[in-house]
């Protein structure tokens, strides 16, 4: 395995150590049949993706936290000094944990994935017709859209938590704060795109498209990225 | 101080002297004494420095010094070898006793005591020690 | 004397506090050295500058004849106050794992070392006690082929056996090779043969430096000449 595979492996681990694992897949599971049970029992029907999308949301607001616990790891487990001593760019360093946290979210999203619907068959056999008028094609391909737009949105929020933790362990800890506020305006943002027609809320600006949400995305991933090397190069408070 | 053998010789090491000047000098002394026999090979540099806890390059050292006495001779590929020959022993033996006669004939001097007191009192003296 | 490492008018601070002041000296090629003084001196600040984890607030540093940079650091081997291993690894994968990171690293003379130092590779890093997890860290460290090694307080807070295989294993290195090994500490009794050369440094400057050997002959030994200057 080349250097960059193993360490991305060992930051993949890093973020659900193995002996969590289990944990955190039973409780994955555990809330994803909860939340269905409780629409279930509201609504009587799976009207559309539009409420089982809070299945997927919530990792919108999981991820920074995700990534960053990544630093915090290396911080609180002393393990920093292997870390920012081994013979790669910077660049190299913070990539590794990007790309391992992408991979996390691929694992997680495909989970939810795989559970819910499992789910909401094993609810067909009980009740036919749970799914209303709405056929599983679109049942799925709501969902796809949905994992879709996550991922455009997903490298925003892993380097948004890595920058975060990399600006805790620094002289320049100030800078965390408009990061943060950025992020709690972002993730409300993304959801009421979701439930406008829901909520029936009438903003111009969630009618932003896509693409500009994707490319504004892709700006600030880079800003982040560009901003954690050049924190740990320069400003690490170790 | 501690003491600590290698193989045929014993060492005791003194952290306040420089430590390859001890090693050279209770080789040497061990070689005088006969503790170890000629042409014997000494300890490697790094079964030495493991049990004396020192730095393997002053031992090396150490090794250097010796062989530039003649009391030891390194062997390519095999090691280093106490001398086979049995004049430079005793020359070094000789050696080492006039440093400790000179020593001798200082204190004696320095206590206002001459040449023929000194040789009554050494011929005298109980060479095995065994009063004290 | 060829210079591994060389300090002009170096100073870092943390935030106010200064950890070294207006630091400028030569530290020799290919010798055991040993940096000496008390808590908070300056020796853990002093090797992370070297091994370029961090950078000096002022005053410039060359290692071979460089500024730190990523690359020097194949070179360089570094163990310092924050490098644990990783708990969730068994030893054998840590192993694996440093292989695959760490550039000119000798996996077999790591099995060798974890033979030496009485480690069985099943076990989990995170089962292990204090002196054992050193063990362990000090063979990733020193399985690497580099050229300066820099340890930050290898010896400090582990049991008698832990220290002693340590010592076993630094002289076991230097018997292999030529290398220039730093090594911070403060038990300088059971390490004084090793050292070459000393620096003493005390808050955050060099107050004495020089030769183990011709201290030894000038003052007596290294704890004596620690004793006098910090006394």
């Amino acid at each position: 395995m080349t250097a960059f595979w193993s360490m991305v492996k060992k930051d993949y681990q890093m973020i659900f150590p193995k002996k969590y694992t289990l944990y955190a897949i039973a409780v994955l599971l555990f809330s994803i049949s909860f939340g269905f049970l409780y629409l279930f029992s509201t609504v009587t029907q799976v009207p559309n993706a539009t409420q089982i999308h809070w299945m997927y949301t919530w990792l919108l607001f999981a991820l920074p936290g995700f990534s960053s616990a990544l630093i915090y790891y290396e911080w609180n487990h002393k393990t920093m000094g292997w870390w920012l001593s081994s013979p790669y760019p910077h660049w190299w360093l913070i990539a590794t944990k990007c790309t391992a946290m992408f991979l996390r979210t691929l694992q997680i999203l495909s989970l939810i994935f795989i559970i819910l619907n499992v789910n909401i068959y094993l609810f067909t056999l009980i009740k036919p017709n749970i799914l209303g008028n709405m056929s599983w094609e679109v049942l799925i391909l709501n969902q796809l859209k949905l994992m879709g737009e996550y991922l455009l949105y997903a490298p925003y929020l892993i380097t948004l938590g890595i920058f975060g933790g990399v600006l805790n362990f620094s002289y320049i800890k100030f800078v965390s704060i408009p990061v943060w506020f950025l992020f709690g305006i972002t993730s409300p943002f993304f959801i009421f795109r979701r439930i406008a027609t829901m909520a029936k809320l009438n903003w111009d600006i969630l009618d932003t498209s896509l693409w500009i949400i994707g490319s504004i995305s892709l700006l600030l991933t880079f800003i982040f990225f560009a901003g954690s090397i050049y924190t740990i190069k320069n400003k690490m408070e170790i | 101080m501690e003491t600590r053998s290698v193989g045929p010789l014993t060492f005791t090491i003194d952290f306040s002297i420089p430590l390859y000047e001890q090693i050279v000098e209770q080789i040497r002394h061990a070689i005088a004494r006969g503790e170890i026999a000629l042409g014997t090979k000494l300890p490697s540099v790094r079964e030495m420095a493991q049990k004396l806890k020192v730095n393997p390059s002053t031992v090396v050292r150490a090794y250097l010094e010796l062989e530039h006495d003649g009391l030891c001779e390194k062997r390519r590929g095999q090691g280093t070898f106490i001398t086979t020959s049995e004049e430079t022993v005793y020359q070094i033996k000789r050696k080492l006793a006039n440093e400790a006669l000179e020593a001798f004939v200082q204190t004696m001097r320095s206590l206002g005591i001459d040449q023929k007191t000194a040789q009554q009192w050494l011929k005298e003296m109980d060479w095995e020690c065994k009063k004290r | 004397m060829q210079k591994a490492v060389e300090l002009r008018h170096v100073t870092r601070r943390y935030g106010k506090k200064i950890a070294l002041h207006d630091v400028s000296m030569a530290i020799p090629k290919g010798k055991a050295i040993g940096l000496l003084g008390e808590n908070g001196a300056g020796k853990s600040t002093l090797l992370k500058l070297i091994a370029g984890i961090m950078k000096p607030t002022s005053g410039e540093i060359k290692v071979f004849d460089e500024t730190p940079n990523w690359r020097i650091r194949e070179r360089i081997a570094y163990l310092g106050d924050l490098s644990q291993w990783y708990k969730f690894q068994r030893i054998d994968e840590a192993i694996q794992y440093a292989a695959n990171i760490f550039p000119h690293f000798q996996i077999e003379k790591a099995k060798e070392y974890l033979d030496f130092m009485k480690l069985d590779p099943q076990r989990k890093v995170e089962e292990l006690s204090k002196g054992q997890t050193m063990r362990l860290q000090l063979i990733l460290c020193l399985a690497r082929q580099v050229d300066l090694f820099l340890l930050d307080e290898p010896l400090s807070g582990i049991d008698l056996i832990s220290r002693e295989k340590i010592i076993d294993l630094l002289i076991e290195l230097l018997s292999e090779r030529e290398v220039t090994l730093i090594i911070s500490t403060h038990e300088i009794h059971e390490a004084e043969g090793l050292f070459e050369h000393v620096i003493l440094l005390q808050n955050g400057k060099v107050v004495k430096e020089g030769d183990a050997e011709q201290l030894r002959v000038e003052v007596g030994s290294i704890q004596k000449v620690y004793r006098e200057v910090f006394q």
